[in-house]
């Protein structure tokens, strides 16, 4: 496999890492949107569920604030991932299950 | 003509049907490993359009449960050590199945898996498996692309 295409799997795996050590944290895009968005070295990142002709997939953009230029990272698996958890942390799967099972009936 | 038939004279003598004789064995054991050679890769190119598809899909399920476990690492060791299991006996299913640069790269990342061991302390290793695991999962899922065409 290409040195190029590694690169982004790691650095996809590397943002994976830094939202489930809670380096990063994602919020909610808007309302009415499936979006997610966080600030990541002067950068906004975007995660989007894209439907494509019934075929549903994760986008993930980096974004310039001042321009508004915008530039899509190639998708792999690791996406996937990165949506899972940075959904995890948005909704706070984390705390709801210490709630729960911490909670005396 | 004369030439021709001092050839033909000393290919019919003793000697010289030995030496041809000999040529025709040596011959004959490099076709008959060059056959066996590629029957071998017939089967594991068989094997691998048969079985590789399940086992890559098998790999990606891994690979996105352990990036769920590691959401609370801690929580889900157990889970976490038994889904590295799983990887490692898929990796060496497809390792026996595969050639060149894909078989290497297996073999890192089952060497990775082999060497790691799930405890608190080795969270980072457990991270460098997974980021491995994504790319040879890339990686093979290119290599199946490829036997669509070979074969």
């Amino acid at each position: 496999m290409s040195a190029e295409k590694n690169k982004w799997i790691d650095a996809v795996a590397k943002l994976v890492t830094l939202t489930q050590e809670r380096k990063l944290i994602w919020r909610a895009a808007g309302l009415g949107s499936y979006g997610l968005e966080t600030d990541y070295a002067g950068k906004v990142l975007r995660l989007q569920t894209i439907n494509d002709d019934g075929n549903i997939y994760p986008r993930l953009q980096l974004q310039e604030p001042g321009s508004g230029q915008v530039w899509e990272f190639p998708y792999s698996e690791a996406t996937e991932h990165l949506m899972e958890a940075a959904r995890y942390q948005v909704v706070g799967v984390g705390e709801f299950l210490d709630e729960l099972l911490n909670k005396t009936a | 003509m004369t030439r021709l038939s001092s050839v033909i004279y000393s290919v019919l003598t003793r000697e010289g049907f030995a030496v041809l004789a000999n040529v025709f064995s040596i011959a004959s054991f490099i076709v008959s490993i060059f056959v066996l050679w590629n029957i071998r890769k017939l089967r594991n190119a068989y094997m691998l359009r048969a079985r590789g598809p399940a086992l890559i899909k098998d790999l990606s399920k891994a690979a996105s449960n352990l990036s769920r476990f590691m959401n609370e690492y801690a929580d889900f060791m157990p889970q976490v050590s038994e889904e590295m299991g799983r990887v490692g006996v898929k990796l060496r299913s497809l390792k026996r199945k595969l050639g060149g640069a894909p078989r290497r790269s297996v073999k890192r990342v089952l060497s990775y898996v082999d060497h790691c061991e799930v405890s608190v302390q080795n969270e980072e290793q457990v991270r460098l498996v997974y980021g491995e695991l994504l790319k040879v999962i890339e990686e093979l899922k290119d290599n199946q692309k490829d036997l669509e065409w070979e074969t």
